[in-house]
């Protein structure tokens, strides 16, 4: 387990180089944050003075090499706009997006699994076929729009829930903003997180249906109905165990997601995560803190992963016995 | 062999249809007999010929879009063939056990070994935990695994084919059923492995006075362990009577048809004698007599379905031309071996 | 496994066998994809919305793009009014004065335009490269599937929003290259899943007899890949093209949403909802409500039916 943690690990730091390459030569290669930052009546002596404090008068791979050797201590470069260090904002707005995300992937999680083993239980029901006909439909909703039209109902029309930010009473827990402690807090987190979860819940449901159809045919389901199961134990034990596997792998890799999805549901919502800080800077050109945000995603990433890999090897013993003999 | 007078099992004029989108499937159709304790019934049949579906229906596990729709299953006297779910589930496991035919998918695989044992135990009895894992090692000695505690705490992927079945049949042990049923739980094994565990569950019977319905498709494993034989085609039974009858004097063509196919040594070099066609499909069953498109001894009344007749003594035979004893030089010699 | 599996398994190959001595294979599926009601909806929906964009300069009441025949004293009409030049404005106007449904008709064919032109590129590169890499294997395989795992475990709103965001252009930036831009962007989170799908296919296909067979002929390897195995692959590519031109067409409107798409010029659907945003708050449910109706309308009739193609062109899933 350890010789499997430590290769995963060692992959890992490869991919977030390699991104790291990637990410910074895009975004050095094209745009020119002058034109923004240096006020057009300037002179060339201001223009001059502006582009050296920033370091970018150096060749790329200069720029690269120190980048690099900067991001290693934790400083990913100060933001050109708000003049401090790009990560510390990313770091400030992280907790926001995360309780978002993390309220989205609950209810998808609570409201998809079960909507999915019960369609696929009995795919050819009338309930079934409309659970399933809503999914096609929860998919193919434009987040953004269901966004508004959820600010349309709930908070201009019946005006029962605010449309914008995350509320006043933000508690520490264990050095964590949230404003999930409140009801305020979650009054105000209620439409965001129903919004950004739509698309995953019908994923969620997608995929335990299938599962679960899957699963019931296989004579392991038959073998333990003849042992005289309760058809609650069948379901819970021996169908949802099985199904666990896939849903748990999918779900990991899909809090990515979440999270860059963030970027249109925090928008609608004046929500202040990373994702809103993230199309601010885009329409600044403010370079620094888009590559902090980029690499932060990246390790996001390659975390959740490690994590989904880790997971998985605890759910499937067959795995586990893989990575034994490995 | 016990002689009690109520049969542990007995079918009676068994239905059970498939209702698909193209139209019923009659995978069981009038298929009648009985198992006495310590007893084994052999139900032979191609794939598809219904005798997997028989099994099922006997469990109350007949998946949909099947239904059993008519006839009666009597156990111990109870016609369980419309129970209760509940009744049904206690039966299941308790009472009647089922083995099934590919050890590799029969346990699930992300389960522990003792986790599927105990809770076979513990969904009939209220029993602790402890004197479940008790019994559930006992029965994997008794089936004959090597240091069953440690077994016990293993993933079923841990075990090879022959390990797993007999963990299977361990499990259907649990209880110690009146009725095994089994759908041809040695097809998928390598023959020494199919000997050892038909060797077993033999003594098993003998011991226990445990009746036994026997599924399979290889008239060698008949032949060797049951007391009496069904042959099923196109969901109903055409011959039913003694192994050693039926195997000696079939008489009914498709009967004879199976017995001469089997491969023997005596024969050598002789083409093999084999039934021409194929199955019909369920769907669409030529009317009259379904084998009457494969038959060598078809006639004008084929056109009419055969009703069960007696053409000789204590046997069931379902054909207007059935083959009589003089005519088929049935070389059963080989095949009883 | 069971044996009513096997023989309804036999059934439906006798069946098959039958039926399609009278049914060529397109029957088959047309009759089996007549099945689903909900697809047959969706059907029709798709065909609605073609016809839609391709008759849209004659079917809209009004030209939203003629400048002198949009009067900003019709803006913020609600549904029903009557504009100045005398035309019912059935949807209302939006904030600049322009009649909503006519601006919806044309922002339909954009939206659907850029979905499917970007979608046919990527097919054609995904395809491409997907098939080489079954073809050939070995390192090419390695490094162009390397390169697609890469970006597939990246959600694709992410990349298409970091391309945009580092090509963002000025103000002045010419109309036609904001759309070229947006083009390129939806190609690139596309080829991927054509990429991958391909190449799945081609690897189970390249291991069938028939292609050995055509390999003995010595047939050109071109020859092999268009006329052998391309045919055979057909299938998961036609049901991953229809759903991933629903998700291109809920991408670009997400992208112009957020400012980063088309530009003020080429409003497609997500343009008009974006501007209508801004007058959610008070009230004026429409210029939102209905380009989004629309939207939902194109992304979920293309979604059923790509839903439905699934089930009938896979044989496993078939029952």
């Amino acid at each position: 387990m350890t010789v499997f943690i430590i290769r995963r690990l060692m992959q890992a730091a490869l991919v977030v180089l390699i991104m790291s390459f990637l990410v910074f030569s895009g975004v050095f290669l094209v745009g020119d944050p002058t034109e923004i930052l240096v006020a057009d009546d300037a002179d060339q002596a201001e223009r001059a003075a502006v582009i050296e404090s920033l370091g970018l008068d150096k060749p790329f791979h200069i720029q690269y090499l120190r980048f690099l050797t900067k991001a290693a201590e934790g400083d990913l470069g100060e933001s050109f706009v708000f003049n401090e260090p790009a990560l510390q904002l990313i770091l400030d707005r992280l907790p926001a997006t995360m309780e978002l995300a993390i309220a989205a992937l609950l209810i998808s999680i609570v409201f998809g699994i079960p909507l999915g083993v019960i369609a696929g239980l009995k795919p050819d029901a009338v309930y079934s076929k409309f659970i399933m006909t809503g999914s096609i439909l929860g998919f193919s909703l434009p987040t953004f729009w269901v966004g508004i039209m959820l600010i349309l109902l709930f908070s201009v029309q019946l005006g029962w829930l605010p449309s914008t930010g995350r509320g006043d009473e933000i508690h520490y827990v264990f050095g964590f903003p949230t404003s999930l402690l409140t009801l305020d807090g979650w009054s105000h987190v209620l439409l965001p997180a129903v919004n950004l979860a739509l698309f995953k819940l019908s994923a969620v449901t997608r995929l335990a249906r299938a599962g679960t159809r899957e699963v019931v045919h296989q004579d392991y389901v038959k073998f333990a109905r003849a042992k005289g199961l309760t058809d609650q134990r069948v379901i819970f034990v021996h169908v949802l165990k099985n199904i666990l596997i896939p849903v748990v792998t999918v779900l990991g890799l899909e809090f990515g997601g979440l999270v860059a999805f963030s970027v249109v549901t925090e928008t609608i919502f004046a929500w202040p995560g990373i994702g809103k800080l993230l199309i601010d800077s885009i329409g600044l050109l403010d370079r620094p803190v888009i590559v902090a945000y980029l690499m932060i995603i990246v390790l996001l990433f390659v975390f959740l992963n490690l994590m989904v890999d880790i997971c998985y090897s605890l759910l499937d013993p067959r795995v586990r016995l893989q990575d034994i003999k490995a | 062999m016990a002689n009690s007078d109520v049969p542990t099992l007995e079918v009676r004029n068994l239905q059970t249809h498939f209702f698909t989108r193209a139209g019923v499937v009659k995978a069981v159709d009038d298929v009648s007999f009985s198992v006495r304790p310590g007893e084994v019934l052999g139900l032979v049949g191609e794939s598809g010929s219904g005798k997997t579906v028989t099994g099922f229906s006997i469990l109350g596990l007949v998946d949909e879009p099947g239904r059993v729709v008519g006839g009666e299953i009597l156990y111990k006297g109870e016609n369980i063939a419309n129970a209760s779910d509940e009744r049904m589930r206690r039966l299941r496991g308790n009472n009647i056990a089922m083995i099934f035919q590919d050890p590799m998918m029969t346990l699930n695989p992300v389960l522990r070994v003792d986790t599927q044992m105990i809770e076979a135990i513990q969904a009939h009895e209220n029993v602790s935990r402890n004197e479940a894992w008790e019994r559930s090692r006992a029965a994997l000695e008794q089936v004959g695994i090597p240091a069953a505690e440690e077994r016990l705490k293993s993933y079923p992927h841990q075990f090879s084919g022959g390990m797993r079945q007999r963990v299977a049949i361990a499990i259907a042990l649990l209880n110690k059923p009146d009725l095994i049923v089994a759908d041809e739980p040695t097809t998928a094994l390598d023959v020494t492995i199919q000997g050892q565990i038909l060797y077993e569950v033999q003594k098993l019977c003998e011991e226990t006075g445990t009746a036994m319905i026997w599924i399979t498709h290889d008239l060698s494993v008949v032949a060797g362990l049951a007391d009496e034989i069904c042959v099923m085609y196109a969901g109903r039974v055409v011959e039913h009577g003694t192994v050693n009858d039926v195997l000696d004097n079939p008489a009914h063509p498709y009967t004879l048809g199976l017995i001469n196919s089997v491969p023997s040594r005596n024969r050598r070099g002789e083409p093999l004698a084999q039934i021409p066609g194929m199955t019909p499909s369920l769907l669409n069953l030529p009317k009259g007599c379904p084998f009457k498109t494969r038959c060598p001894r078809v006639g004008p009344d084929c056109e009419i379905e055969p009703a069960i007749t007696h053409p000789v003594t204590a046997r069931d035979v379902r054909c207007h031309y059935p083959v009589t004893a003089g005519e088929a030089a049935a070389p059963t010699s080989e095949v009883t071996a | 496994m069971t044996a009513i599996q096997e023989e309804t398994v036999v059934e439906d190959t006798a069946a098959d066998r039958k039926n399609a001595a009278v049914q060529t294979p397109f029957r088959r599926i047309l009759s089996d994809f007549m099945d689903s009601p909900v697809a047959v909806l969706g059907a029709f929906g798709v065909i609605v919305v073609i016809f839609i964009a391709v008759f849209g300069p004659w079917l809209a009441p009004t030209d939203p793009y003629d400048l002198s025949s949009v009067s900003f004293m019709d803006n913020l009409l609600a549904p029903g009014e009557t504009m100045a030049n005398g035309t019912v404005a059935w949807l209302g106007t939006d904030g600049a004065g322009r009649d909503l449904l006519s601006a919806m008709i044309y922002g339909l064919r954009i939206s659907l335009g850029v979905g499917v032109g970007s979608g046919i590129i990527a097919l054609i590169i995904g395809c491409t490269l997907g098939m080489i890499a079954a073809y050939f294997g070995g390192r090419t395989d390695m490094v162009i599937m390397r390169i697609v795992d890469m970006q597939l475990s990246f959600p694709a709103i992410l990349v298409a929003l970091i391309l945009l965001a580092v090509v963002k252009g000025g103000p002045n930036e010419p109309g036609y290259f904001a759309v070229l831009k947006i083009i390129a962007a939806l190609v690139v989170v596309q080829w991927a899943y054509y990429a991958r799908t391909i190449r799945g296919s081609a690897l189970v296909e390249r291991r069938k007899e028939y292609v050995e067979a055509a390999n003995c002929l010595a047939l050109s390897n071109g020859r092999v890949v268009f006329r052998h195995l391309l045919p055979n692959c057909i299938a998961p590519i036609i049901v991953v093209g229809t759903m991933q031109t629903a998700h291109a067409i809920s991408l670009e409107a997400t992208l112009s949403f957020l400012g980063l798409g088309l530009p003020q010029t080429e409003p497609s659907l997500g343009k008009l909802i974006s501007n209508g945003f801004d007058y959610v708050m008070s009230g004026k449910y429409w210029i939102t409500v209905f380009p989004g109706l629309a939207l939902l309308f194109m992304i979920v009739s293309i979604n059923l039916v790509g839903d439905r193609l699934r089930d009938v062109l896979n044989p496993r899933l078939q029952k």
